[in-house]
């Protein structure tokens, strides 16, 4: 993102509320090198990818209080989404290189979502990284415990914090994104 | 093929949202799975006039934004369009059993 031109991302919040802190963006991709399978190799191993990843969703949610379990089913809900998933699927039928954009999704505040701590958030930008059909997209962390501080200089200094582990967490991704 | 299709089933209905912080994320995932249930075509929408979407997508149904006191409208088309209706519009007046 070039300085001094903001870009407005229109979106949808989780919960009710006013939502300020970094957006960080990770643009700049590099030129697709290969299809890492047939169309339909790469097809079955996503819908396969995400059977997995719903199985898992589906066990933390077995263990969690209700409202953490309700919070895992929209998750596990948008991976059984035709209407975002057809659009993916249509790449890779296409043999569309790196069809999937992922971000990192790192846990600040409450848990609620997103890798505990900062080396679990660079794990997953290793796998993505490592795997051959993944771009990797960014980071997005969702700080729930600054959703009700009212005051945004107030937000912004209890919310510095996380913006320090957010930009760590994006310049190491970017590195290891450079260097596959 | 021989057998005449039968006559394509329609439906509509609709009712008011009573959560405080309108249709989010929880409300919407009970939405689309019981929308899932259903073989009819199910369509949603906020409002009078706002764009009709997939009441199928999760993704879809959170972005209507639909507000607190605001209806939600439904259309279905197929074979069980009617229940697919009255169970939808059931469970917003349910206030989806927050």
């Amino acid at each position: 993102m070039s300085e001094g031109s903001p870009i407005v991302l229109e979106g949808v919040a989780a919960s009710g509320g006013l939502a300020v802190g970094r957006l960080a963006l990770c643009h700049g991709r590099r030129a697709l090198r290969r299809v890492a399978g047939t169309p339909a190799e790469e097809r079955a191993a996503l819908v396969a990818a995400m059977a997995r990843a719903a199985a898992q969703l589906e066990a933390l949610a077995a263990g969690a209080e209700l409202l953490a379990a309700e919070i895992l089913e929209f998750q596990i809900a948008l991976l059984d989404d035709d209407e975002l998933t057809e659009p993916i699927l249509a790449r890779i039928a296409a043999g569309t290189g790196r069809a999937l954009h992922v971000l990192v999704d790192l846990g600040v505040g409450r848990q609620r979502t997103g890798c505990a701590s900062t080396a679990g958030a660079l794990a997953v930008a290793r796998r993505i990284a490592g795997a051959n059909s993944l771009a990797f997209g960014g980071v997005q962390a969702y700080a729930g415990h600054l959703q009700h501080v009212p005051e945004m200089a107030e937000r912004a200094r209890q919310g510095a914090p996380e913006d320090a582990k957010i930009e760590d967490v994006l310049e190491a991704s970017q590195q290891m994104h450079k260097k596959r | 093929m021989d057998i005449a299709s039968p006559e394509m089933e329609r439906a509509s209905g609709g009712a008011v949202v009573r959560d405080p912080t309108g249709l989010h994320a929880r409300p919407a995932v009970k939405l689309t799975k019981l929308a899932k249930r259903f073989e009819a075509a199910v369509r949603v929408r906020a409002g009078g006039s706002g764009e009709w979407v997939n009441a199928k997508s999760p993704n879809r149904v959170m972005k209507l934004k639909a507000r607190h006191g605001e209806t939600v409208s439904f259309e279905a088309e197929g074979a069980d369009a009617a229940d697919a209706v009255s169970a939808l519009v059931e469970l917003v007046e349910r206030n989806f059993d927050e």
